[in-house]
């Protein structure tokens, strides 16, 4: 049995590509198999839209695409971090902790 | 965001190797997935569509993945200039003139904003022009500038202004120059020692004037202009130290001003900065200490945070401590100080040009307004076709507001290719215009391309843009049909009748706006025309003006009164010449002696202010004065003969009322005095005294061996208009070396100087007016030649039904006759309502001149209508089967 699928809250799969890239450059499949790995299969991020998202950031100048030969010997697009893209995993996991501190905080039961 | 701008710029122009790397990309994911699926515990047979079902959407994605490239709008944009440019390129004669007629409407523009921008808007290049006030005085209601001691007292006691500087031109404006090469004559500001630092301006080679050259004793320090020292030093580094002679004075250039420093006075470029200290020096008396000469313009720098009004009550309380002991009325009442805003500099040329700058910039709007009056009517004109397009578009699924926007970029392609076309112009052509029309001497400008202009070129561009293309284009958006274009006859429908009337209501609009600017334009140069006929009061024709420089010194005094008394008898021997004589002064000449003048035993009313002219015999023949009455100056009228003078019928008629004048004695002061007295022994038509336009003035002509002048001109008649300057100068350098010999021109050269801003305009207009002929010819052709295009089925069945051509050509002509006709009455309407409001530009016509009117109706009428009969003749004589065949 699957465990349950969890929507992903928006904005957040920006923040785990780029935690994903943090140390090695990596493809799209590879992406996508990373976070399905690493959230044991509790995300549902639906393979396709992970594209849309690359691409922007690469707009966005946080990614740079590095064509190369992939482990199964094809060319592939690799996406490395800028240092655009490093400073902006600093700040939204910077966000990202502080929010969900305080989102558990309070929906934790106060103990009298 | 410089990687951003590459990737967007990689996106817009690498779009087709974005998409083959984006195939690729996902095509590897697709295989990668497939391929893990199959090696999985549980084989599936169709690994594939697994792996695209585990993908979900690909064409969604793909169109995601474009859309994040962030240049959609970019895209569909530049899709629209390319549509544009391949329609455009269709029909390149449409094209080229559109163009041509944008870039005349946009260039003139330009230009005329320009002159005015410098003339009137721009402040002046000084650091924070904006704190710059202008100091007037005034006391007992009459306004004044500043005698010398007054400035220095409230300079030292005034703390209200960050700092006050005077500086004058006055009563001598050029000072000879001698040293680095021959002398010449150069335009001199005397300045207070701080006017650079108030200013705010730094020397760009040397250093500026500082309060310690302007003591009284010290050296004379002087800073020269970029362009003097240009001129006469050819910008050589070695002119800081070099001593150049003022008139009297020694003084040593210790600097040169930045090249785009002009002073305070816009127009105008000083060649030479000199203290005010240095005044007693260059000029013949001592103003420094004259309580009553009022010869000083004075401004300041307001302190940050405060305001004019708390400035002005400080400085007028200074004023009231100093009191009345430095300036010129005792008895007048409380001086108060005025501060006007001085960011744009003193405003002598505003007024001289500010007005007919402010009429050719709305005469230039016009001709636009014209030009995109006529393009929007070729527009809509042309727009049959355009609507059949435009429906099998509709039909294709774009929406009309697309189909709106498309049309929009194409006449924003036309107006932009127009507006750098015109900047072009206004650059390669505006200073020419400007030299043409004999500016150049009086506003001192270089059209450059700046901001400014940029600026304003652009808004006009995009102004003219909505103007002929919103129409047009909303109305061929309305107009199209899908389930017509696609309809068996689409391509041979004719077009809507709402673009055909849309364009002839354009047209009759074109019509009536080119009357009135023809009826502007040939008032105008009607006017220019009475101005340079009219009855001078002078014969300038035939005569040559040499002016010799005002010096005051012994040697110059000498060298004048040799000229009057000896040389000008050289001259009178030169052969061809009629006769000569020496003045000081007289019509139209830049200097000129003023005084009051009383008539003996008169009651009230019996004294005047003149216009005294000093002159030698011979003086009124050869200028052409005439002689109503008595006798001209004669040599008999020596210093030992009984004074005598000539007045004009003005000064007689103001000086004696309707009396004889001959034999009348008058005196210069505020009283009679018999001792002083002179016997009238003349009377002169008036004449025309400081330009062309100026009422008529009281003159007094008194024999300048009587009442010593200086010499400042010699007027020379020869028969016809003979060039003799190079004789005369010969003449002048062998008998009196060294006078300042200043220019030699032609009398009537002289008078048409003055009338620098009517030559400006009148040209100008004319200009204006063979432009809105153009176009109104240019439009009249392209309407007719659109409708008969439109009309050809029905034209080829008349044909075929036994029409004649004539009577086809007649029945296009017809229409257009009506339009040009209602064009021209509602033009003419507009005339009489508009041409009032240039009616103190106008002189001897009135804005109700009906030949100017008639004129300007039938030029238009006959040219329009000209230019419609060719296209209409072509199409009465088009072969009728030709059409036919088609249907």
């Amino acid at each position: 049995m699957p465990p349950e699928k969890l929507e992903l809250p928006q904005g957040t799969l920006e923040l785990l590509i780029l935690q994903t890239l943090e140390f090695e450059p990596q493809h799209g499949w590879g992406i996508s198999e990373r976070l399905n790995q690493r959230s044991l299969g509790a995300l549902q991020v639906q393979q396709g839209s992970l594209y849309p998202a690359l691409h922007r950031m690469e707009r966005r100048g946080l990614l740079s695409p590095d064509w190369r030969i992939s482990e199964n010997g094809r060319n592939a697009k690799y996406y490395k971090l800028t240092e655009g893209g490093r400073k902006e995993l600093r700040q939204q996991s910077d966000a990202w902790r502080k929010l969900t501190q305080a989102v558990t905080l309070i929906l934790t039961p106060e103990v009298r | 965001m410089l990687r951003e701008i590459g990737y967007r710029l990689r996106a817009l122009f690498r779009k087709g190797d974005l998409d083959r790397e984006l195939e690729a990309e996902l095509q590897y994911h697709l295989e990668r997935e497939a391929d893990k699926i199959e090696r999985s515990s549980e084989p599936v047979v169709h690994s594939e569509r697994a792996a695209k079902l585990a993908f979900g959407p690909m064409e969604s994605v793909k169109e995601q993945c474009r859309e994040a490239r962030g240049t959609a709008a970019l895209e569909s944009f530049l899709a629209d200039v390319r549509y544009g440019m391949r329609g455009l390129k269709r029909s390149p004669v449409f094209t080229l003139a559109a163009i041509l007629s944008l870039a005349l409407g946009i260039g003139v523009n330009s230009t005329v904003f320009s002159l005015l921008d410098r003339v009137v808007f721009r402040p002046l290049p000084v650091e924070r022009p904006q704190e710059l006030v202008i100091l007037s005085l005034t006391q007992g209601g009459t306004t004044s500038g500043f005698t010398y001691p007054f400035f220095r007292e409230m300079q030292s006691k005034q703390s209200v202004l960050a700092g006050v500087f005077a500086s004058a031109d006055y009563p001598v404006k050029n000072l000879i120059v001698r040293g680095g090469g021959d002398p010449e004559a150069a335009t001199t500001r005397l300045v207070s020692g701080n006017y650079f630092e108030v200013l705010g301006i730094r020397a760009a080679v040397g250093r500026v004037l500082d309060s310690a050259d302007d003591r009284p004793g010290v050296a004379g320090a002087a800073v020269i202009s970029d362009r003097f020292w240009a001129r006469r030093f050819q910008r050589s580094p070695e002119v800081l130290g070099a001593p150049i002679t003022l008139n009297q004075a020694q003084v040593t250039i210790v600097g040169v001003a930045p090249p785009e420093f002009f002073g305070e006075k816009p127009g105008t470029v000083p060649d030479v900065w000199v203290p005010l200290a240095l005044q007693p020096r260059v000029m013949p008396s001592d103003l420094l200490s004259a309580r009553f000469m009022t010869w000083l313009t004075v401004l300041g720098r307001l302190k940050p945070g405060v305001p004019a009004a708390a400035a002005s009550a400080s400085l007028t309380s200074v004023a009231a401590e100093i009191g009345t002991h430095t300036i010129l009325l005792k008895d007048a009442g409380p001086l108060t100080i005025g501060l006007e805003n001085g960011v744009r500099g003193l405003e002598d040329l505003r007024r001289e040009f500010g007005k007919p700058l402010a009429l050719l910039m709305a005469m230039a709007g016009m001709v636009l307004t014209i030009a995109c009056f006529n393009l929007a009517m070729l527009l809509l004109a042309r727009g049959g076709a355009r609507v059949h397009e435009m429906g099998v578009r509709l039909a294709l699924g774009a929406g009309r507001g697309r189909l709106i926007r498309q049309m929009l970029v194409e006449s924003a392609l036309l107006s932009s290719a127009g507006g750098i076309v015109g900047v072009a112009l206004a650059l390669m052509g505006g200073g020419a215009l400007i030299r043409l029309a004999g500016g150049a001497r009086e506003i001192s400008v270089n059209l450059v391309l700046d901001g400014r202009m940029l600026a304003f070129t652009a808004a006009v561009t995009i102004g003219a843009t909505f103007l002929f293309g919103l129409i047009p284009a909303l109305m061929a958006a309305a107009g199209a049909n899908p389930a017509r274009s696609l309809g068996r006859r689409g391509r041979t429908a004719t077009a809507p009748r709402s673009l055909v009337h849309g364009a002839q209501g354009l047209m009759v609009l074109q019509i009536a706006v080119s009357l009135v600017v023809l009826c502007g334009a040939a008032l105008l140069s009607r006017s220019l025309t009475r101005l340079r006929q009219q009855d001078f009061g002078i014969r300038p024709a035939g005569v040559t003006m040499v002016k010799l420089q005002m010096e005051f010194t012994p040697a110059a005094r000498k060298a004048q009164e040799r000229v009057r008394a000896e040389v000008i008898e050289r001259i009178r021997a030169l052969p061809g010449v009629e006769s000569a004589a020496a003045s000081f002064g007289g019509p139209f000449a830049d200097e000129a002696h003023t005084s009051k003048v009383v008539a003996e035993g008169s009651s009230a009313g019996g004294s005047t202010q003149v216009f005294v002219v000093h002159a030698s015999e011979g003086y009124v023949e050869t200028t052409g004065l005439r002689v109503l009455s008595g006798r001209a100056l004669t040599r008999d009228d020596r210093k030992e003969a009984p004074p005598v003078a000539l007045v004009t019928e003005y000064a007689a008629t103001r000086l004696f009322g309707g009396e004889p004048a001959l034999g009348r004695r008058i005196s210069f002061g505020n009283s009679f005095d018999p001792k002083k007295a002179l016997e009238v022994v003349g009377v002169l038509k008036d004449a025309r005294f400081g330009g062309p336009r100026d009422e008529f003035r009281a003159l007094v002509f008194v024999p300048m061996a009587q009442q010593p002048a200086p010499v400042s001109m010699i007027s020379v008649r020869t028969g016809g208009e003979r060039d003799i300057s190079r004789e005369i100068r010969a003449v002048l350098q062998q008998d009196v070396p060294g006078i300042g010999l200043g220019e030699i021109t032609s009398y009537s050269d002289v008078i048409e100087r003055k009338l620098h801003s009517e030559r400006l305009v009148s040209l100008m207009s004319t200009l204006f007016a063979a432009q809105v002929v153009a176009l109104a010819a240019a439009g009249l052709f392209g309407l007719v030649w659109f409708t008969a295009a439109t009309r050809e089925r029905e034209l080829g069945i008349r044909a075929a039904l036994g029409a004649r051509p004539a009577d086809l050509t007649r029945c296009l002509l017809q229409r257009t006759a009506l339009i040009i006709l209602i064009g021209t009455l509602i033009g003419g309407a507009g005339s009489l309502a508009l041409t009032s409001s240039i009616r103190s530009f106008l002189f001897g016509v009135t804005g109700y001149d009906p030949a100017a009117f008639v004129s300007a109706a039938s030029v238009l009428i006959l040219i329009g209508l000209t230019a419609a009969s060719i296209p209409a003749w072509c199409a009465g004589r088009s072969d009728p089967l030709k059409t036919l065949r088609a249907e």
